[in-house]
């Protein structure tokens, strides 16, 4: 039995593209919203973002599209004409959120920015999530995960000190601002309640990734200090280091006691004076780099992180592959990986559950839509067109 | 031993529109290997254009894109990208015929003229397709099938007398291009086999539909004549070109006779055929009379005709040596027991469509048949197949290009 | 610049329009094309148009129609019917890479000259017979003609005024494609004989031919059993897309917007009228609803303009547009004449007719050169040159053909060619709108 979607009546236009904007819509549609996706006629250019199902670049089996886009309908709308504009704001009449990710100013342009879509709608939410954010002075500059990370503040203290600045791998920024886009679209949405107000929200992907760094923004704002990176050598457990099938990381703290923690790595040296304390394993940074590097050096992490969580209740982590991801027994174990059945790519496993609800938990209905998949269904019957008008659309390139 | 007429022939074809398409259909449909470039994630423009199949528009859908695609496999790429002209050099490099119909200039503009291409590939046969020709005052025109058809001297001369001019209601432009593109290409091929000349052929779309009216200009250059719509009098009546017009019948459209044919049965064979003694009447004995009398003319012999079934009347009169027609639909088109003789109908299976009957041999080559040897490709179906085995790009490469927008 | 068909050798054995456009392509293309006349019968190719409107007394050789069609060939006459008509045949036959020819179904069997005969002559002879239906199936007989197989091809289902049935062209408008097709065939086997040594008998319908121009529309009754209608002049689904009255007597402009700029443009140019703005013009897919509509405002601004001045500014501007052309239109047209579409040539002085000027063909090859070769040929003009150059046939062979009938320099049984009818009455009953009685020196044929 399906149970009932958090957002169960409220419906999304999902006219963003990419990573952040899908990524807000694909949430609310895991708990329950009716999210229609609208791509350009030559779709979303998400879909030609790698990885793609046995290497085979077509734009229907894109597993970044696939995962990013789960529980959304598809149709596609060409904005950027005259029809395309009048049938976007026809659909507006009928929903309740926008989310989008164009270029601050765009809608305007097409005369579809939040103050024409207030007048057809006055209880539209319409989420923007940008890469500087509908404002000042960078609002049109250029955005890419790249430049997200530089201007956030977080590449500065990323990497080591004796290197130059390092970015996270993948696409965390983009990510991060997926779930605020998310997030504050919900709270709007819960606003709209009491006030019967729609809002325009502005999520700045620059501003996701700068409010992560809560810990290390009032180094100068409280002290005058500007953190750097960290050392390469001697960071006193900063570091992530190798063992013998992979990479691990751990500090002191947690429950464990230092005594513990010697136990754990099996050194007995690690009890003498000068790695008694923090400071001091700094100062003698080097040495105990080595200490721990010799000791683990033929110790597995899966077999060290098992041990150190549930003998030495200590804080560790290890360098997972994907691989080990997907075979993670605590992901299976919480439900995290959902099986997709995908009318081109198959059945494939993807991750989904970001968090559980009790009551209206998050669920999979539907996998990612093939290009206009769903235009005769939505088109025919949220809008009044009938098949033989959606040829002549398509013909005019609208559809 | 080869079977096919045309199966040494290599074709890329770039182009974007219905005459290039049905141009290298007869190249593939009789054994050419044709690969058809599209626009990354788009595809050709007719695969936007309908019927479409069961009126779902879908790029895998198109009626129009699968009747003239069957025969190609399709690969995309974007050439107004650097990376995407080097693709195409490297493409160019193993083929024998490319056909484009770009505006002209545009393959100057990104530094692929055809003087370069030329030299570069001195056996090439380049096909280029353009609304008004390569050069002459008109060639950066825009065009399509009305504007060609309203500069071609057909339209002037079709419709009724003090209507407007009418043109054809199916865009019959595009078609006639590609037979005249297919039939310079083959000519050219035919001719390199013994030169090793390559060629640049410049084919005029609007001198295309011009051509169809090959006596147009003869009565002004002859007589100074300017020829009209239509005569004012229309209808059945037996006099020359203007009156072979299109009557009722009981359950469709006929055309009563021609004039013309070898054979000029009489009018009198004609007023037994039909059974109609009033026709024997003197003033209806000559072509001139029938023309001075043509309304009482209609007047009998229209009523009559629309007691005949068409299909009667076109069986009876052309088995007795007269030369008429009937109108047909499409539905009686895939009745036609003539086709249906010759096989012409053939039932072929796609992979989203499904089964689906489709019209087939155009001409007997009976050596070298017409043939069905793949349906129309899926947008980019063979990107794997030509870029790795072909052109030796890895998966990876390949996917790379996709990412990056080049394919 | 070489011909591009030098050394082929076509023997050309028909009559009517379609497969003498494929011959004197092939002819202009630099193929030798030996046309084989039947003296017996009317030449079919005239049309009963004469330089002066007047037919002269050798008018079989003054037809413009048969000017038009058999230029660039060489043409003898042969009586077919004779055994010694027949033997120069496949002598011919035997120093020949392709004959075509368009008799009844049978015909040529009857006469000893089909394909299986040939091919025991020259085995690798490409032999191409058209009908209007094809060699075999029930309409085998049945004659064709380009002016109805619009209807029986299925286009007519499609062509016509809103308000009436359905309509044919002024032109006979299957013939060209059909002779299109018939060079492209005879291409292929050229080039399928150069791979195999092969050649082969091609059995060309017209009807197949027509047919497989409208492939669409029958996938449409396929899939989704529709058998559509007439649609004027419209657009399935652009609008504006017409044609539109312009200034003088029959004088229009046919424009054709593809997407929301042009039609922002065309709204300038027409200065904004205030219809313009209205909703139901606003976008594509209303402006195609209400075309009826908008091409009355717009007819209503296209009167007083001129329309070759209007095209000239819309295509400026990226519209596609064009004035109504007719004939004298085009034969005056700069960019016409600039490419070089209309050939002059002088004719035979035994004809009367002097300087006449002739449509070439609708493409331009950059290494290779076509033209018209030599103008449309008397009757049996060459039977001496083929016959003794050719064949070997000594003159008193030639001289005895000539006594029996075999061959002829002009036709016998021919019926005298009543005058045309006068240009005064072709305008009064509308067959022309006017005439020009300086033509000759404006088109500087004198």
């Amino acid at each position: 039995m399906i149970a009932p979607g958090a957002l169960e009546d409220i419906k999304v236009l999902d006219i963003s593209q990419g990573i952040a904007g899908p990524f807000a819509a694909k949430i609310l549609a895991d708990f329950g919203a009716d999210v229609i996706k609208v791509e350009p006629l030559t779709g979303d250019y998400g879909r030609t973002m790698a990885p793609f199902h046995k290497d085979d670049p077509d734009i229907e089996k894109s597993l970044f599209f696939l995962l990013l886009n789960l529980n959304k309908r598809g149709i596609t709308l060409n904005l950027e004409t005259s029809t395309g504009q009048k049938i976007f704001k026809e659909l507006v009449a009928k929903c309740d959120v926008v989310v989008e990710s164009f270029e601050p100013g765009y809608l305007d342009s097409l005369g579809l920015g939040y103050a024409e879509l207030e007048k057809i709608n006055p209880q539209i939410v319409l989420t923007s999530i940008t890469w500087f954010g509908q404002t000042g002075p960078y609002s049109n500059y250029k955005g890419e995960e790249i430049v997200a990370y530089a201007m956030s503040g977080i590449m500065s203290i990323s990497g080591t000190a004796d290197r130059e600045p390092l970015k996270h791998g993948g696409f965390q920024s983009q990510y991060e601002s997926g779930i605020n886009g998310a997030l504050s679209t919900a709270f709007t949405l819960l606003m709209r309640d009491f006030t019967n107000e729609g809002q325009h929200v502005d999520v700045s992907i620059q501003e996701v990734v700068n409010s992560t760094l809560v810990v290390n923004q009032p180094f100068y704002s409280w002290t005058g200090a500007v953190q750097g990176r960290r050392r390469s050598e001697g960071a006193g457990f900063g570091n992530v280091m190798p063992c013998a099938d992979g990479y691990f990381i751990s500090q002191p703290g947690g429950g464990a006691t230092w005594d513990d923690i010697v136990d754990f790595y099996g050194d007995e040296v690690l009890r003498e004076e000068k790695f008694a304390n923090a400071e001091q394993r700094v100062q003698n940074g080097v040495e105990f780099d080595q200490v721990l590097t010799e000791a683990t050096k033929d110790r597995k992490m899966h077999e060290m992180f098992k041990s150190a969580s549930e003998d030495y209740r200590m804080l560790f982590g290890i360098v997972q592959t994907p691989e080990d991801l997907a075979n993670c027994p605590q992901l299976e174990a919480r439900n995290f990986y959902e099986e997709v059945d995908h009318p081109i790519i198959g059945k494939i496993k993807v991750p989904f559950r970001l968090f559980n609800m009790s009551e209206t938990p998050s669920q999979y209905r539907i996998p990612s839509p093939t290009l206009g998949q769903h235009n005769v269904e939505v088109y025919t019957e949220t809008l009044n067109y009938s098949k033989e008008d959606l040829v002549k659309l398509r013909e005019l390139e609208i559809i | 031993m080869s079977d096919k007429a045309l199966d040494n022939i290599r074709v890329l074809d770039i182009s974007d529109d219905i005459s290039g398409a049905y141009c290298t259909k007869y190249l593939a449909d009789y054994g050419a290997d044709v690969i058809k470039i599209e626009k990354p994630n788009k595809g050709n423009s007719t695969r936007h254009m309908g019927p479409f199949f069961h009126d779902e528009p879908d790029t895998e859908k198109s009626l129009l894109y699968f009747y003239l695609n069957c025969n190609k496999r399709s690969i995309t790429l974007d050439i107004s990208d650097k990376s995407g002209q080097k693709i195409l050099i490297e493409l160019l490099n193993n083929v024998d015929v490319f056909v484009e119909n770009f505006q002209p200039g545009y393959l100057e503009e990104i530094g692929l003229s055809y003087e370069e291409l030329q030299q570069q590939f001195p056996e090439l046969i380049i096909m280029s397709l353009s609304p008004f020709g390569q050069f002459g005052p008109r060639s950066h025109f825009k065009g399509n099938d009305l504007i060609y058809y309203a500069m071609s001297g057909i339209m002037h001369i079709s419709g009724a007398y003090g209507k407007p001019p009418l043109k054809h209601g199916h865009p019959q432009s595009y078609y006639m291009a590609g037979m005249t593109a297919a039939y310079t290409i083959t000519s050219a091929l035919f001719s390199k086999s013994i030169t090793n000349t390559g060629q640049h052929i410049d084919v005029s779309l609007q001198e295309v539909v011009a051509s169809h009216h090959y006596n147009g200009p003869t009565r002004y250059t002859y007589t100074g004549a300017i020829e009209a719509r239509a005569t004012k009098v229309e209808g059945s009546s037996f006099k020359g070109i203007k009156f072979e017009g299109i009557v009722k019948a009981k359950d469709g459209y006929i055309g009563a006779s021609s004039q013309q044919g070898r054979q000029r049965p009489l009018f009198s064979n004609y007023a037994e055929m039909l059974d109609i003694p009033e026709l024997n009447d003197k003033k209806f004995s000559t072509a001139t009379d029938r023309i001075d009398n043509a309304d009482e003319l209609d007047k009998i012999l229209l009523p009559k005709l629309e007691e005949w079934n068409k299909y009667d009347y076109f069986d009876k009169t052309m088995s007795d040596g007269w030369v008429t027609g009937v109108v047909q639909t499409p539905e009686d088109l895939l009745k036609c027991p003539q086709l249906g003789d010759r096989e012409y109908f053939i039932e072929v299976e796609h992979p989203v469509i499904g089964k689906i009957t489709i019209p087939g041999e155009i001409f007997k080559l009976p050596n070298c048949p017409w043939q069905f040897a793949r349906t129309a490709p899926l947008l980019g179906q063979h990107n794997t197949e030509i870029y790795c085995e072909e052109l030796n790009y890895s998966k990876n490469d390949v996917v790379l290009l996709k990412q990056g927008g080049i394919i | 610049m070489d011909d591009l068909l030098k050394g082929l050798r076509v023997l050309d054995s028909t009559t009517m329009v379609a497969m003498p456009t494929a011959t004197h392509i092939l002819a202009d293309m630099g193929a030798e094309v030996i046309k084989i006349e039947n003296h017996t019968a009317p030449r079919s190719e005239g049309g009963g148009i004469f330089p002066d409107n007047k037919p002269g007394s050798n008018f079989w050789n003054r037809d413009g129609l048969f000017h038009t069609l058999q230029r660039s060939k060489l043409d003898i006459t042969l009586n077919l019917r004779s055994d010694e008509g027949q033997e120069a045949f496949k002598d011919l036959a035997s120093l020949s890479d392709v004959i075509i020819e368009n008799n009844r179904a049978g015909s040529m069997g009857r006469l000893g000259l089909d394909y299986e005969e040939i091919k025991k002559i020259k085995p690798d002879i490409i032999y191409i017979s058209n009908t209007g239906f094809g060699y075999t199936g029930p309409w085998k007989q049945y004659a064709g003609i380009g002016r109805m197989f619009e209807l029986t091809c299925g286009l007519s289902q499609f062509t016509g005024y809103t308000d009436e049935g359905p309509r044919r062209v002024g032109a006979a408008f299957y013939d060209v494609p059909v002779g299109w097709t018939a060079v492209f065939a005879i291409m292929s086997a050229l080039l399928h004989r150069q791979k195999t040594g092969e050649g082969q008998w091609i059995d060309f319908s017209m009807y197949q031919i027509g047919v497989s121009t409208i492939g669409d529309k029958i996938l449409d009754f396929v899939a989704n059993k529709r058998n559509g209608h007439v649609m004027g002049n419209a657009h399935e689904y652009y609008a504006p897309h017409n044609i539109y009255p312009t200034k003088g007597e029959d004088k229009w402009i046919a424009i054709g917007t593809e997407n929301d700029s042009q039609w922002f443009t065309l709204c300038e140019i027409m200065e904004n009228p205030e219809w313009c703005l209205r909703d139901e013009f606003s976008d594509s897919f209303s402006r195609h609803k209400n075309r009826e509509d908008l091409d009355l405002l717009i007819s209503e601004w296209t009167t007083s303009q001129d329309n070759h001045e209007l095209s000239d500014i819309l295509q400026s501007k990226g519209i596609p547009a064009g004035p109504i052309m007719n004939s004298k239109d085009l034969l005056f047209d700069q960019h016409m004449n600039d490419r070089g579409f209309y050939e002059q040539i002088t004719h035979n002085s035994s004809d009367n007719i002097g300087k006449q000027i002739y449509s070439g063909r609708a493409w331009k090859m950059s290494n290779a050169q076509s033209k018209i070769r030599r103008p449309g040929p008397g009757m049996g003009e060459h039977n001496e040159q083929v016959l003794s150059e050719l064949l070997g046939y000594d003159t008193d062979i030639i001289d005895d053909f000539y006594d029996l009938g075999i061959i002829a320099d002009q036709p016998i049984n021919q019926r005298s060619s009543s005058n045309p009818p006068s240009l005064e009455k072709l305008k009064e009953d509308g067959t022309i709108t006017d005439f020009d009685t300086d033509y000759k020196t404006s088109l500087g044929l004198e």
